[in-house]
């Protein structure tokens, strides 16, 4: 009879212990590990995919990147943001050679199996940005668009398409804005697709400085796509330069408008000193962690960072991606998040590191 | 002709009576009718930690809609609960209603995951499992002071983890939780101690819970009933 008691005892003290353990048993290892849809071997959301190159250049390791097979089963359209107009209109380069070399490049990506458009910085010759004001008061002068229309469709005889950069403008220069894109519109379809880079608003109305001059509903019907330009969410201190849930929040807002809509990535980093930000590239941030000695940190999105000291012993701080803060990102957008034929647009090519596209390439459905 | 059709009627509700009888062992000059009730204490192991549903969450980036939330990795917890059942004839077992909670035991890493398109993170050893167990059927049999009992049994079984959903610059607490239905089949072996107190080990195979095939528990169980 003890025995059997005893043997409930022991029954009874362990069940004790089992309920004993609800208050913690458990703990965290200190390592992080993927989820089954982050995994590597899980294709990441089939999409369109665009890249810019911001120039009319490509340099070899570009060229390189480009005719890679992870690159072409990315992507599918090259953005060449090489068209500025001038003062009075005029869109350029107009002198011969470089129009003879810009029509070899697009050759040579179109034989890679890319469509090639053209985009148009609202820039000066030196790459300075026009002034927002002046950039309105342009759209807003007929003769001004007239002479811009014309010689953009001429700017564009290589090329498949079109893309307006618009940035800084303010609110009142709507009218103007959806003006220049109906009449460019007219001139260059069906022959040429247009795109426009719309700024990510998340509110109605718009929470960015200018994000209003843009009717995405109007300008929707006259477009091919709008490139949603999800970059540069750190703008005031230091941070990662995209958060992935706040781009899907800012196409989600453009979707009311617009089926075809991009969201864009970034594929160079910024440099937060005292002085101010600077753009880097994914090289440029290993580099200056190597030299400085700094550890790379990552964000809570992932994205990687280097504390560094610079120049007169200033603090920096420099955000970047690399492939594993790309391809979680692309990860997370999935479908249900994210429809189909919402594309991407990757932003500054050679500056991404250099095994991106083999890797995103590799992970493609 | 209607005569006949009575005739059939009357069978057909005679013959329903006879089966009901037997089910439920109602039968008053045989059937005889034991309650059981146990307590268990043991590990839980779920094969692969489910797809769970974040709640809205409200981060320093955006208000991050409800979600599911991918996970993945197995998961080891422990823990206990009490159930009641049936025992008909001393041969056919009807599992009753109980009640079980879990506890993740062990060291786990973080997952990185992402909830409505946000970088996400969860942590799998803050988890709680809670089983509301329901009626199914089996079997026993006994040899001298053993029993052996095999059973199916149907149940709800609710998970809990703690998470976190970064927004920019940092990351904000959030809660994933989810309910599925449990299918399990239950198996014990058992040694009576005295003539209403057996202690029994029991190893519960998970048909589906979250998924098929998807874990498994193993206990053991200190039942009162003859």
């Amino acid at each position: 009879m003890m025995a059997k008691t005893s043997v409930v005892m022991t029954v009874a003290i362990g069940l004790a212990l089992a309920a004993s353990c609800v208050l913690g048993c458990s703990t965290s290892s200190g390592e992080t590990v993927d989820s089954v849809a982050q995994r590597a071997e899980t294709p990441l959301p089939a999409r369109a995919g665009t890249v810019i190159v911001d120039g009319c250049v490509i340099d070899p390791w570009q060229r390189a990147t480009l005719a890679g097979p992870g690159a072409r089963r990315v992507l599918q359209e090259v953005i060449l943001l090489c068209l500025v107009p001038r003062l009075d209109g005029t869109v350029g380069p107009r002198d011969p050679s470089t129009v003879s070399r810009l029509a070899s490049l697009v050759a040579d990506l179109k034989a890679d199996g890319y469509r090639v458009h053209f985009g148009v910085a609202f820039t000066d010759e030196t790459g300075q940005r026009y002034d927002g004001t002046q950039t309105a008061a342009f759209l807003g002068d007929p003769a001004w668009r007239t002479r811009f229309r014309d010689t953009l469709v001429t700017a564009l005889a290589p090329a498949d398409g079109v893309e307006l950069d618009l940035q800084g403008l303010p609110d009142a220069a709507r009218n103007s804005v959806t003006t220049l894109v109906t009449e460019v519109a007219q001139a260059v379809r069906p022959g040429k697709r247009l795109g426009v880079f719309v700024p990510p608003s998340v509110t109605i109305p718009s929470d960015l400085p200018g994000g209003d001059a843009f009717a995405r509903a109007a300008l929707s019907a006259q477009v091919y796509r709008m490139r949603i330009m999800t970059l540069d969410f750190s703008d005031l201190g230091p941070g990662p330069t995209i958060d992935p849930g706040w781009a899907v929040d800012a196409v989600r807002l453009a979707r009311r408008d617009s089926v075809a809509v991009d969201i864009a990535y970034p594929l160079y980093g910024t440099d937060f000193g005292p002085r101010g930000r600077r753009s880097t590239t994914y090289l440029e941030a290993i580099a200056t962690a190597s030299s400085s000695g700094a550890r790379i940190e990552r964000g809570p999105t992932t994205a990687p960072f280097v504390r560094y000291s610079g120049y007169g012993n200033e603090p920096h701080e420099l955000w970047f991606d690399d492939t594993d803060s790309t391809s979680r990102a692309l990860a997370a957008w999935t479908h249900e998040v994210l429809p189909p034929e919402v594309g991407v647009v990757f932003y500054g090519l050679g500056a991404e590191e250099p095994a991106l596209f083999e890797r995103l390439g590799a992970r493609m459905p | 002709m209607s005569t006949s059709r009575f005739a059939s009627g009357a069978r057909a509700t005679c013959t329903a009576a006879v089966v009901l009888c037997v089910l439920l062992g109602a039968e008053p000059a045989h059937a005889d009718v034991e309650l059981q009730a146990a307590a268990i204490g043991g590990l839980a192991w779920t094969r692969s930690l489910p797809e769970l549903k974040s709640a809205s969450t409200l981060t320093a980036a955006r208000e991050v809609r409800e979600s599911r939330v991918a996970i993945g990795g197995s998961l080891f917890a422990v823990g206990g609960g009490v159930d009641v059942g049936l025992a008909i004839d001393d041969r056919v077992f009807l599992p009753g209603f109980g009640l079980a909670a879990y506890s993740a035991v062990g060291s786990y890493d973080t997952v990185l995951t992402s909830a409505d398109g946000s970088i996400a993170r969860v942590r799998p050893w803050t988890t709680y499992q809670l089983d509301f167990l329901l009626p199914g059927i089996g079997y026993r049999m006994k040899h001298r002071r053993f029993m052996f009992v095999a059973s199916i049994r149907t149940g709800v079984s609710g998970m809990h983890m703690e998470g976190s959903i970064a927004g920019g610059e940092g990351d904000t607490l959030a809660s994933l939780s989810g309910v599925s239905g449990l299918l399990q089949v239950e198996l014990e072996a058992c040694r009576r101690l005295d003539p209403v107190t057996r202690i029994c080990a029991q190893l519960a195979p998970r048909i589906y819970d979250f998924g098929f095939m998807n874990g498994a528990t193993l206990g053991l169980r200190v039942e009162w009933g003859r």
